[in-house]
């Protein structure tokens, strides 16, 4: 899928602008963490990271999507990059299982069973893009990239659910480090909504 | 941001990061620039990514060295295999 790089390149730099106007921490950071783009066309999805290349964004053909919804790929992808450089340093998994099928939870940003470390991302992945909306104000906007946050609460809960009732069978399957950035994302999702149920386990 | 925060700061991990890397030199940080010039390293030590060690935001990459380099890792994710 062949896709015009230039007019892409264009449409990342007024995201990062609005990321910039509407967040100066989340563009800080931003240009801190993120080296390089890599943009490419495909068929399949729209940006993507890799733990083998933490820095460097893959942009698909995002041209259709306003600024702030481009803000929020990059924001969800600078969120991957900080989880490899976290892992690098701390280890998150019991790498010898958390392939297997019996232990897969389902992602919040996917809605689907899948293995560990990607459920866990996307533990990290939606909190942080719920925050970034509370903090920018686009809460109620129509979303085309991302769930409404409404449906992203639910599917967060979904997760950190999933995830703990995986713990109750395998509690070493992530490490105390892993453990200790899930407990955030529960204690931030139990902000986000004072109705939110209390999880059945503490992490 | 939830890794912003506390103990588990991201910015503690870089800082842990960079200091275990095998830079040649101590290393010690001044300022954010040189926290990214220190980063930027260590990302090319250890995933020998050749990026740019110099500071500033990001880009967009265009030799076609390195194109074909991140393609080749970005190929790994099942959904980007057939990157053009």
């Amino acid at each position: 899928m062949h896709i015009d790089s230039t007019a892409i390149a264009a449409k990342v730099n007024l995201a990062i602008q609005w990321l910039q106007n509407h967040s100066p921490q989340h563009f800080a950071l931003f240009n801190l963490a993120i080296t390089d783009f890599l943009i490419a066309g495909s068929s399949r999805g729209r940006a993507g990271s890799v733990s083998t290349a933490p820095g460097c964004i893959w942009i698909g053909n995002i041209f259709k999507y306003d600024d702030w919804e481009v803000a929020e790929i990059l924001v969800h992808e600078l969120v991957h990059t900080l989880v490899f450089l976290d892992e690098n340093q701390h280890c998150h998994y019991d790498y010898s299982r958390i392939s297997k099928p019996e232990n897969y939870a389902v992602s919040s940003i996917l809605k689907m069973p899948r293995p560990v470390n990607k459920v866990f991302h996307s533990i990290i992945v939606a909190t942080e893009l719920i925050l970034f909306r509370k903090f920018v104000g686009q809460a109620t906007k129509i979303h085309r990239v991302h769930p409404p946050t409404t449906d992203l609460l639910g599917q967060l809960y979904t997760s950190i659910s999933g995830l703990q009732d995986l713990l109750v069978r395998e509690p070493s399957i992530i490490t105390t480090r892993a453990a200790a950035l899930l407990a955030k994302c529960q204690r931030s999702l139990m902000s986000f909504s004072p109705k939110t149920k209390a999880s059945p386990h503490a992490i | 941001m939830v890794l912003l925060t506390g103990e588990t700061s991201i910015i503690r991990t870089m800082l842990t990061l960079i200091a275990a890397s095998k830079l040649p030199h101590k290393l010690t940080i001044r300022n954010l620039d040189h926290l990214q010039i220190e980063y930027r390293k260590f990302l090319n030590i250890h995933y020998q990514l050749g990026c740019n060690e110099n500071t500033g935001h990001p880009l967009v990459v265009t030799s076609p060295e390195r194109i074909a380099m991140l393609k080749s890792k970005f190929s790994q994710l099942e959904a980007l295999d057939d990157l053009q």
